[in-house]
């Protein structure tokens, strides 16, 4: 089913019963990818670009385009209340973004480079990638792996010294690499690090990955800005969708079991990363 | 680097800068939608609608359509990022921090660098 024509068409002429349709089903696929992303500390990409790749029928560099842009407004969104609630550490996000912003540049320079299916494959494995540190309760975000919402009211930032900054660095870089590439955050990869290997708290990590992810996703979206990957009518009802998703679910975050959710994504996002991977790779199976 | 205090007044003209510019961006791309939909004659197809380069985007501002306006809104919400770090930078000169005014002014070269590539 091909709803749209996309960038750089090749196979498909596009037939549709209406815009309207097109545009609502693009807004209401942002809202529940935004809503969902950001209830399991995902972020609404990893999400989006399947559904605009595999359902819509949009060429990968513009979904991934449409949701670095998403991604911008819902870590502006996010970041705003993290920064008032001074619980991002300005000082570590901006030496980490060093790394991520030219990781992100690179990425995205390389996303021209590389053909569809090796992007297609590519996001099949950062799907499998996700779906495994989900299963083994890896933190993306403050939230998941159970519920938080115990110390979710405390402003208190505990002491913490940070550790290994040239590690911290190396993961920023490459996770502003995927970013550029795949158009995700990168929480997925900065926030362990930072928790795990460098002292930092998690709920200070989360924050301050969500306060770079902006800057991250603005340094690559440039370089889709010009190349033309960006599509107005494809990344506009997107970007609508993921910024009311996300800002309702970060509201009603803390206030949700998300241990349940936890399978029911896991299996989706295998079953989407197979679909990716298939797709990638050129075989065509019918077992929609 | 615990004095995350110290960046107080810098962390509300951050924050506000945030929610402003990604408010208004959506906004702006809304009513872009909006306009267009209402447009008579769109048909039934979705057609290719790429952003519109730096150069061409100063023309069309004369006689401004519903893509003008998304592709405008598209780019408020691109340069939010890029005025919270000018932000950063002058908070952390007033404060005389000179290695994170340094290291922030880094990051800003490379955004810049980055948006350089969308002017040609």
């Amino acid at each position: 089913m091909l709803l749209y024509g996309g960038v750089n068409q090749t196979t498909c002429e596009i037939r549709v019963s209406s815009l309207l349709i097109t545009f609502s089903g693009m807004a209401l696929g942002g809202i529940v990818a935004g809503f969902f992303g950001s209830l399991l500390g995902l972020g609404g990409g990893i999400f989006i670009i399947p559904m605009l790749n595999l359902i819509f029928g949009v060429e990968m560099r513009s979904a991934v385009a449409a949701s670095l842009v998403a991604v911008i407004a819902t870590s502006s969104a996010a970041a705003s209340v993290y920064v008032q609630e001074r619980l991002s550490d300005i000082r570590l996000g901006m030496t980490l973004e060093l790394a991520t912003t030219v990781g992100a540049i690179v990425g995205g320079l390389l996303a021209g480079r590389l053909s569809r299916e090796a992007l297609t494959v590519l996001f099949g494995l950062l799907l499998l990638y996700t779906a495994g540190s989900m299963v083994r309760n890896i933190p993306a975000q403050g939230n998941s792996g159970g519920p938080s919402r115990d110390n979710s009211k405390k402003k208190v930032v505990p002491e913490y010294q940070v550790r290994n900054l040239s590690v911290g660095l190396g993961a920023s870089f490459f996770a502003g690499n995927i970013s550029g590439l795949l158009g995700v955050g990168g929480g997925i990869i900065k926030v362990p690090v930072m928790y795990l290997s460098m002292g930092v708290p998690l709920k200070v990590a989360s924050a301050t990955s969500n306060f770079m992810i902006g800057v991250t996703a603005a340094a690559s979206a440039f370089i889709y800005y010009s190349r033309g990957d960006l599509d107005l009518l494809v990344t506009g009802p997107v970007v609508l969708g993921v910024f009311l998703g996300a800002r309702t679910g970060s509201r009603i975050m803390h206030q949700v079991r998300t241990a349940y959710l936890k399978w029911f994504f896991v299996a989706v996002l295998f079953y989407t990363a197979m679909q990716m991977l298939l797709k990638g790779f050129n075989i065509h199976v019918l077992w929609f | 680097m615990p004095d995350i205090e110290n960046t107080g007044q810098a962390n509300v003209y951050i924050s506000r800068v945030l929610l402003v510019g990604s408010g208004l961006g959506a906004g702006v791309i809304a009513l872009g939608l909006l306009w267009f939909l209402l447009q008579p004659g769109n048909g039934n197809t979705l057609p290719a609608a790429p952003v519109t380069p730096f150069a061409q985007l100063a023309d069309q501002l004369d006689h401004v359509g519903p893509l003008t306006v998304i592709n405008l809104g598209l780019l408020l919400l691109m340069i939010t990022p890029i005025l919270r770090v000018i932000i950063a930078v002058v908070s952390f000169f007033l404060e005389r921090d000179r290695k994170y005014t340094l290291i922030s002014l880094v990051v800003l070269a490379i955004l810049l660098f980055s948006v350089r590539t969308a002017l040609a």
